[in-house]
């Protein structure tokens, strides 16, 4: 066998680059950075050589690999990509060589600061492309580490506080999964840890419940899902800007994934039944988060807030169980990593030159800095849906489909994108429109180099928003393999009415 | 019953000893006895060395005159003769020579383990076998505990000299004290017979007790001296009282055969539960589990560093190999006596052992508190009563001897930059201005945490799967939580060291790490990644050690 292990070298080439720069005097910052942004422009070389091998149209997993890790225990390195995980590895492998660049004044201790980007770059492929539960869970966790960091070392001024309610929230929700992933192995056998091992296990409705919960608890702190989404703000506003990018565009995408991967095809009748109050905590997220992302003062926080009510849409999608909402849902969580990765960057690009995030401090962006306050509308109009672009594309299919299953659901969630234009708009009328007052004075206009960032970003707004079928040829037929697979198993599972009580019955003897 | 006539003649036979079955302590303790000699010499003991010889040839002409044997007396004239030149000749004895002796000696008695490994096992499992009429059991468990002491051991060694050097408290017996520690260690793990454990147990016991109180002119040293000892002593002889129990049902101390006779159907339950109750209290002191783990915070705050993170280290391995081999080997008949009393102590001693590290401010006591969680899981292993919870509770105990061996280490190091106890508050900017030792820190309390990535995780896979396999889930969950609680204090260190601003009144310092202190914690580090990525190898040796409970 001479085949590359591409995949495995999406893992292993961060985290090579990491160590190289670990092992860099901390004083060359300049080449410090050099090598962070080679690695990762190198990985997302690397991840565009999947594209050719990927068969389109086929829902299963591709390109695995697999060797043994620890076979007393039925652990092992295995990892391979469907349709939902391609996307979210290559938004990853995309987004990181753009965040190095725009970090790319960054001073304060840059070898741990490059090192950790690089060491999160590793983990968060890890994630999507693990197919052995144990090897999920690790890289699922790894990942809390060098973002704690991030958050902690380079943030802003409560950045402790946001670090550690970040690492305690996830880990929490860490654990209960891990004793969930021990119960379906012990449930499968005790044989493996491999996903595909585990997918077909029996379990009764009580047993699935639980289970259900508890991997439900460590994905909704990840989405986050109201109401424990409190770590999520906290987090944004204190994260340094490449801190926030990450966070939106990727670690945020890990709840929907787990979601997708997990709950849905390991569950099937506790997510049939426990859709509709998942919607409705959905629906609040949505509403709840445009609500107070529109009373915030400082443009961060709106974001960080408008992330919530954007990701409320991909839980929606997801539960709705119906294939159009579902594939919408992926492609809107690929589309809020680029929008609202986006509008972090800008932020963090006008940060810089002011020290302000408070939106009253400015007024008349638009005329002192042209070419920021252009980037800043197509950013905003992505993000408020506008037809054209990419924020559309996704979330009028999760709409849609909704309608289908949970027409209710649907209508309550419009008056989100009703919200979502009202508030972003409304801050951006303040800050960018008027007369050229505040901080706005003086402010310098983008420079090559964060105009290098954003331009991939808007260009991929547009080109999506304009031709999605290639995301949705991918995405669609497996997570049509996943939504079929729920049918079925909450048709198969209604008719024999008392073999669940027996086996709770049984447990409860245990 | 056997009856013994005690007015018959008793036929005196030397059994026949196995010499390869104690070899690991044999090497241990001659290295020990080599190096408290070396130390008599030298140039303001030319009396005590005297004295010595003469003992020693005193004891050559005893023996060759009673047995009438040449060989053994000669060597011991040879010995006493030899050090007694030495003292004479070399005045200026370079005070690192012990140490190197000594972790030549660990280095040596690991090298003996691993050829016990390789002909005892023949490449297969092994079967318990006993030696030295019945007095030990060589077996995998006795193996891998071994190398986890030893390699606590060989870690403490580095750590102690540069700690001992600059707080002035070198003194000479702090090798050979390490090395009888390590001694009954490694025999309380191979013990087969309850004597044994008593024995080995008051060997270590004694040994770690006057480590304790090494300096000298600590009061807080002097303390845990003190409560260690009394405590201690107050545990060895409710064991004793066990045992005499156990005694009492099997008319033997063989493990085994007292295993044999509380599980025979006409033994009275109420003198078996009392028995068992016994050992059980015994054994939670040495193994600090709640509520006897009173003792522990004290002792681990008074006790110089590297002794503590020795002690918390290897006496919990020791301790829990003889746990194994007693109530897993021996009494897996009569679980039902002995599991939901263990099972209550694990749960209690997980929540309360890090309910209480929260509240710590020490870093010392707080470290002390975590061991008393970490006992907690380890248990989780032997309450599961199976070849995974064996192997499980094994590899766990090695991976928690590695860190916490570390994180102490690191911590002597501050004491050191500090002269007096460290708190978390003294940790502000630490990572920022010494960025190796703070990331090893991190790495070592991660990893207690159970972060995956390092060892401590796969330790924590290990004993959850046993426990899950033994059915024990609500156990587990508890240990879940316990290890949700626990991370918070984890991380309070991490935060203090790489995210607070240094106080602006700190007085400048400088950390001088000597290379054996770097060598012993590079390699605790190494251990922890290493084994955190790949503990393939290692959980094989585990599985095969943990062959005897089938």
């Amino acid at each position: 066998m001479t085949e590359i292990p591409i995949l495995t070298l999406l893992i292993v080439i961060p985290a090579v680059f990491a160590g190289l720069i670990g092992l860099m005097s901390a004083e060359s910052r300049e080449s410090i950075r050099a090598v962070a942004l080679v690695g990762t422009l190198v990985t997302f070389g690397a991840s565009l050589a999947i594209l050719p091998g990927f068969a389109v149209g086929e829902p299963g997993f591709q390109l695995v690999e697999s060797a043994p890790w620890i076979p007393a225990w039925g652990v092992t390195y295995l990892v391979g990509v469907d349709g939902v995980s391609l996307l979210l590895v290559l938004l990853t492998t995309f987004i990181m060589p753009l965040v190095v660049l725009a970090a790319w004044d960054h001073e304060a201790g840059a070898k741990g600061f490059f090192a950790s980007l690089l060491g999160l770059q590793a983990a968060m492929v890890g994630v999507f492309v693990a197919l052995d539960l144990i090897l999920f869970y690790v890289f699922f966790e790894v990942m809390l580490v060098p973002m704690y960091a991030l958050i902690g070392i380079w943030g802003g001024a409560n950045r402790r506080y946001a670090a550690v309610k970040f690492f305690l929230y996830t880990l929490v929700g860490g654990l209960l999964m891990l004793v969930a992933i021990l119960y379906l192995y012990f449930a499968a056998g005790a044989q493996s840890f491999a996903y595909e091992a585990i997918l077909g296990v029996e379990l009764s409705t009580t047993e699935q419940t639980w289970l259900f919960l508890a991997f439900f608890a460590a994905f909704a702190i990840k989405v986050p899902l109201f109401p424990v989404h409190t770590w999520l703000p906290d987090a944004h506003t204190e994260a340094p800007t490449v801190g926030s990018v990450i966070l939106a565009a990727v670690l945020l995408k890990i709840g929907g994934y787990g979601f997708l991967r997990f709950s849905l095809p390991y569950f099937p009748e506790a997510s049939t039944t426990l859709a509709p109050p998942i919607l409705v905590l959905a629906i609040v997220g949505i509403l709840y988060g445009a609500l107070v992302a529109m009373m915030q003062s400082d443009i961060k926080k709106l974001v960080a807030y408008s992330s919530v009510a954007h990701l409320g849409f991909v839980v929606l999608g997801i539960f709705a169980l119906d294939v159009t909402a579902s594939a919408g849902a992926v492609v809107q969580m690929v589309n809020h990593g680029i929008t609202t990765g986006a509008l972090f960057l800008l932020i963090g690009f006008m940060y810089d030159r002011t020290h302000s995030r408070v939106i009253a401090d400015y007024s008349g962006l638009m005329k002192a800095t042209p070419v920021f306050g252009g980037l800043f509308l197509v950013t905003a109009m992505s993000s408020v849906a506008l037809p054209g672009l990419n924020g559309f594309v996704g979330e009028f299919p999760i709409l849609l489909g909704t309608f289908q299953t949970y027409p209710w659901a649907a209508i309550a969630a419009v008056f989100g994108v009703i919200l979502a234009a009202l508030y972003l708009l409304w801050a951006y009328q303040r800050m960018f429109h008027g007369p050229i007052e505040g901080r706005a004075e003086g402010m310098t206009d983008l420079n090559a180099r964060e105009i290098g960032v954003m331009a991939p970003l808007v260009i991929l707004m547009v080109a999506i928003g304009l031709y999605p079928q290639p995301l949705y040829e991918r995405v669609t037929p497996t997570v049509e393999a996943i939504v079929i697979g729920v049918e079925e198993a909450g048709v198969a599972t209604e008719e024999p009415g008392d073999l669940s009580v027996e086996a709770a019955a049984e447990e409860d003897s245990q | 019953m056997p009856v013994i006539p005690l007015t018959a003649q008793v036929q005196w036979s030397i059994p026949d000893i196995p010499w390869g079955a104690i070899s690991p302590e044999l090497v241990l303790f001659g290295t020990g006895i080599l190096v408290l000699l070396l130390e008599t010499a030298g140039p303001h003991r030319l009396r005590a060395s005297a004295l010595a010889f003469l003992a020693a040839a005193g004891g050559a002409a005893a023996g060759y005159g009673l047995t009438g044997e040449v060989t053994w007396p000669a060597l011991l004239a040879l010995a006493g003769l030899a050090q007694l030149a030495l003292t004479a000749t070399w005045r200026e004895r370079p005070r690192v020579l012990s140490a190197l002796l000594s972790a030549l000696g660990i280095v040596a008695t690991l090298g003996v383990v691993a050829w016990q490994w390789q002909t005892l096992a023949g490449g297969e499992l092994l079967a318990t076998q006993s030696g030295l009429a019945d007095m030990v059991a060589v077996d995998g468990v006795a193996l891998f505990t071994r190398v986890t002491v030893l390699l606590a051991a060989l870690v403490s060694i580095p750590l102690g000299w540069s700690y001992l050097e600059t707080r002035r408290i070198h003194r000479a017996e702090y090798y050979p004290l390490l090395l009888f520690a390590a001694v009954g260690m490694n025999l309380l793990a191979s013990s087969q017979d309850l004597l044994m454990v008593f024995i080995s147990l008051e060997v270590l016991s004694l040994a770690l007790y006057i480590l304790t109180g090494f300096a000298k002119r600590d009061l807080t040293s002097q303390e845990g001296a003190l409560k260690y000892f009394l405590l201690g002593a107050f545990s060895s002889a409710i064991l004793l009282y066990g045992i005499a129990l156990s005694y009492g049902i099997a008319g033997t101390t063989n493990i085994p055969a007292v295993g044999a006779a509380v599980a025979a159907a006409d033994t009275p339950a109420a003198l078996a539960v009392i028995a068992m109750a016994l050992l059980i209290v015994g054994f939670a002191f040495k193994t600090a589990l709640v509520p006897f783990h009173m003792w522990t915070p004290d002792v681990y705050q008074g006790a110089p560093t590297p002794v503590t993170g020795f002690m918390a280290a290897a006496t919990k391995a020791a301790a829990f190999a003889a746990f194994l081999r007693i109530f897993v080997g021996a009494m897996g008949a009569s679980q039902w006596s002995w599991i939901p009393a263990l099972w209550t102590l694990a749960a209690i001693t997980m929540l309360v052992g890090a309910v209480l590290a929260v509240v710590q401010d020490d870093l010392k006591r707080m470290l002390g508190y975590s061991a008393v969680a970490h006992a907690g899981y380890a248990a989780i292993g032997l309450i599961a009563a199976t070849r995974e919870g064996v192997s499980g509770t094994l590899f766990y105990l090695l991976v928690y001897a590695v860190m916490s061996v570390g994180a102490f280490g690191v911590l002597s190091m501050l004491e050191r930059r500090q002269r007096r106890a460290v708190s978390i508050s003294d940790l502000a900017g630490f990572g920022k201005r010494f960025p190796v030792p703070a990331g090893m820190l991190s790495l070592f309390l991660l990893s207690l945490a159970g972060i995956p990535g390092t060892a401590g995780f796969m330790g924590k896979l290990a004993v959850f799967r046993a426990g899950v396999f033994a059915g024990q889930w609500v156990l587990v969950v508890i240990a879940v939580l316990s290890s949700m609680i626990a991370a918070f204090f984890y991380i309070r260190v991490i935060r203090a060291m790489f995210m607070d601003d240094e106080p602006d009144d700190l007085e400048t310092f400088e950390l001088e790490p000597t290379p054996g202190l770097s060598a012993g914690l590079a390699a605790s580090a190494a251990i922890i990644v290493v084994l955190g990525v790949w503990p393939t190898v290692v959980i094989d040796l585990a599985e095969q050690a943990a062959a005897f409970a089938g």
